[in-house]
């Protein structure tokens, strides 16, 4: 070790290999996961050479909470947001009660409603979209895996409507917002908040399959 | 690359290890001059003490909004429940860890939750800096773990800034450490600087680093789609209702303002990763970073977040520069003199002199 290296760097020489071979680890880890998430076509599977690697540092990455994309509205801003409504069953004969997520009204500050509105693009997210006719039979076993996690999703969810509001049942109806087109808000300037913009999301099937289609 | 005086390296000043013993190509690499200044070269630790305070005041604040709701976000039946929450995690994302996939009770998962907050109470002070900024690490990586769904990037600069905090000695000035350190001893209250840190410039490095790769695939990310080429992608953002805070829809009637301000957003993100690091442009960067994250903040509902990043890029501003502006700030605001003490002695400082000493900066 160098004394003239320990006064100009301050860490000698040994501490800076050390330091600097956990610092390139750090920043490999750094670049691999959202080099990772952008290889990832819709859909499909990620580049090989970005899955190399992958396996070794995913611990590593998921520890230290870099298993991130940062693609922050991106590929485009969202055409469409996502809510929900919940309906909240008394024990009585009374009507259900709606609450709708996230609510600006109810939900303050403005940090708290971002978390209800994450929470509900987070269940709207983990929905697989229908499969066609001609799925084969790994998508078909994919689909099957995506649709029983969303339905787990959607019932701790509901348990937990249940509990906070000490209710026998409770059930989550997810509520398409669509953006105003630019041209129909240039010629007729309807409010954003227009009731035409909304609509119910269907889950198909409502309910948890019983069975699950398995691969071959 | 120029050293912190600001004059070329002389790259022979320390001696390169001569043996061909296995390893020695890379162990001579890693002693470059150029590797070594960049990472090690002891900087004083002002703007890693900035990071610290507002780094500190945000994990607060947004840790702080759980407790309004803490048992739908983190209790047993949560919205996403423990148990659930600990499974995604094994499914998911092999090797997360969360304090709170343990805790069943409510009393202990407030008894946790308010420890945290004074944690980040006493990461924002500068009290027992160094032990605190370990457990803010731990407990905001714990959050995280749990919190699925509910989370975005607010939460990745958060534990982004937590995890380089304790990295470096952050508490080493305009703190409470540093107050008391003046107080058992009183000389050192003369002391014109805190001691420069290798450590300073490691963990200041690190939160750059991490800033531009965020950036970095911010803009590419962005390139892929067709909303930030033809020019449409801020009018998606501005008029959308759920995320809008401030209704600027009558930008509508300006549409070649919204398409050039998409592209310039999108040309920003995509080489703030190079353009930052240039003294000529890095400024231009910054400058930028505030009108995007200040209106991400002001219109599009996410204050926390575009502060947040905006804290991130307080990491390029040089550590004298910082010193500078705090100290010209305290002779304005008399109630900012609470680190005079530690910062002490210095005379003279003023933009003019803030300028001066950000041309010869050591982090960056």
């Amino acid at each position: 070790m160098s004394a003239d290296s320990v006064e100009r760097w301050g860490i000698g020489r040994l501490g800076r290999l050390a330091a600097s071979s956990l610092l390139l680890l750090h920043i490999f880890a750094m670049f691999l996961s959202p080099f990772h998430f952008n290889t990832i076509p819709p859909g499909g599977n990620p580049a090989p050479d970005a899955e190399i690697v992958m396996p070794w540092l995913r611990p590593y990455i998921n520890f230290m909470f870099l298993n991130h994309g940062y693609a922050f509205f991106a590929p485009n801003p969202p055409a469409a947001n996502h809510l929900m409504r919940a309906s909240l069953d008394a024990d009585d004969d009374r009507p259900p009660t709606a609450i709708t997520y996230p609510d600006r009204a109810l939900h303050r500050p403005r940090l708290m409603y971002h978390r209800h509105f994450m929470l509900t693009e987070f269940l709207h997210g983990a929905y697989p979209d229908p499969l066609p006719d001609d799925a084969d039979s790994i998508s078909r076993s994919r689909h099957a895996d995506a649709l029983a996690n969303y339905f787990r999703i959607r019932g701790s969810f509901e348990n937990h409507l249940r509990t906070a509001y000490g209710v026998p049942a409770a059930s989550i109806t997810r509520v398409e917002h669509r953006m105003i087109p630019y041209d129909v808000l240039l010629r007729e300037s309807p409010s954003l908040t227009d009731p035409r913009s909304y609509s119910d999301l269907d889950d198909v099937p409502a309910s948890p399959p019983t069975s699950r289609v398995t691969s071959p | 690359m120029k050293s912190k005086s600001g004059a070329p390296h002389v790259a022979r000043s320390v001696p390169i290890r001569s043996d061909r013993s296995p390893g020695s190509v890379w162990t001579n690499v890693l002693d470059r001059p150029l590797w070594n200044d960049f990472w090690f070269a002891p900087s004083s630790p002002h703007t890693l003490a900035m990071l610290r305070i507002l780094g500190g005041a945000m994990l607060f604040y947004s840790h702080a909004v759980w407790t309004l709701d803490l048992q739908s976000f983190l209790g047993p039946n949560a919205w996403i429940s423990t148990e659930l929450s600990r499974e995604m995690n094994q499914a998911n994302a092999p090797g997360a860890w969360s304090l709170f996939w343990h805790v069943d009770s409510a009393w202990l998962l407030w008894l946790i939750h308010i420890a945290a907050l004074v944690v980040y109470a006493m990461l924002t002070a500068g009290l027992f800096t160094r032990t605190v900024a370990v457990l803010a690490w731990i407990l905001t990586l714990s959050y995280c773990h749990r919190l699925q769904g509910a989370l975005y990037g607010l939460d990745q600069v958060n534990a982004l800034l937590a995890t380089y905090l304790m990295l470096g000695p952050s508490g080493a000035v305009w703190s409470i450490d540093s107050l008391r350190a003046a107080r058992r001893d009183p000389e050192s209250r003369d002391s014109l600087q805190p001691p420069s840190s290798a450590w300073a410039t490691v963990a200041v490095r690190l939160v750059q680093i991490h800033m531009c790769v965020i950036y970095f695939f911010g803009g590419i990310s962005k390139l892929k789609g067709t909303d930030w080429w033809d020019g449409s992608a801020l009018w998606m953002a501005l008029s959308n209702y759920d995320y809008q805070s401030l209704d600027l829809t009558w930008l509508i009637r300006f549409p070649a303002l919204i398409a050039l301000l998409t592209h310039l957003t999108v040309i920003w993100e995509t080489f703030y990763c190079v353009l930052v690091w240039p003294r000529a442009t890095r400024w231009i960067m910054l400058a930028m970073a505030v009108m995007v994250h200040g209106g991400i903040a002001v219109a599009l509902g996410m204050p926390t977040f575009g502060l947040a990043m905006l804290i991130g890029n307080l990491a390029f501003v040089p550590s004298p520069l910082m010193r500078a502006a705090v100290e010209y700030l305290g002779r304005r605001w008399k109630w900012l003199r609470i680190g005079k003490s530690a910062t002490a002695g210095n005379s003279g400082s003023s933009p003019a002199n803030a300028s001066r000493l950000a041309s010869c900066s050591a982090n960056g």
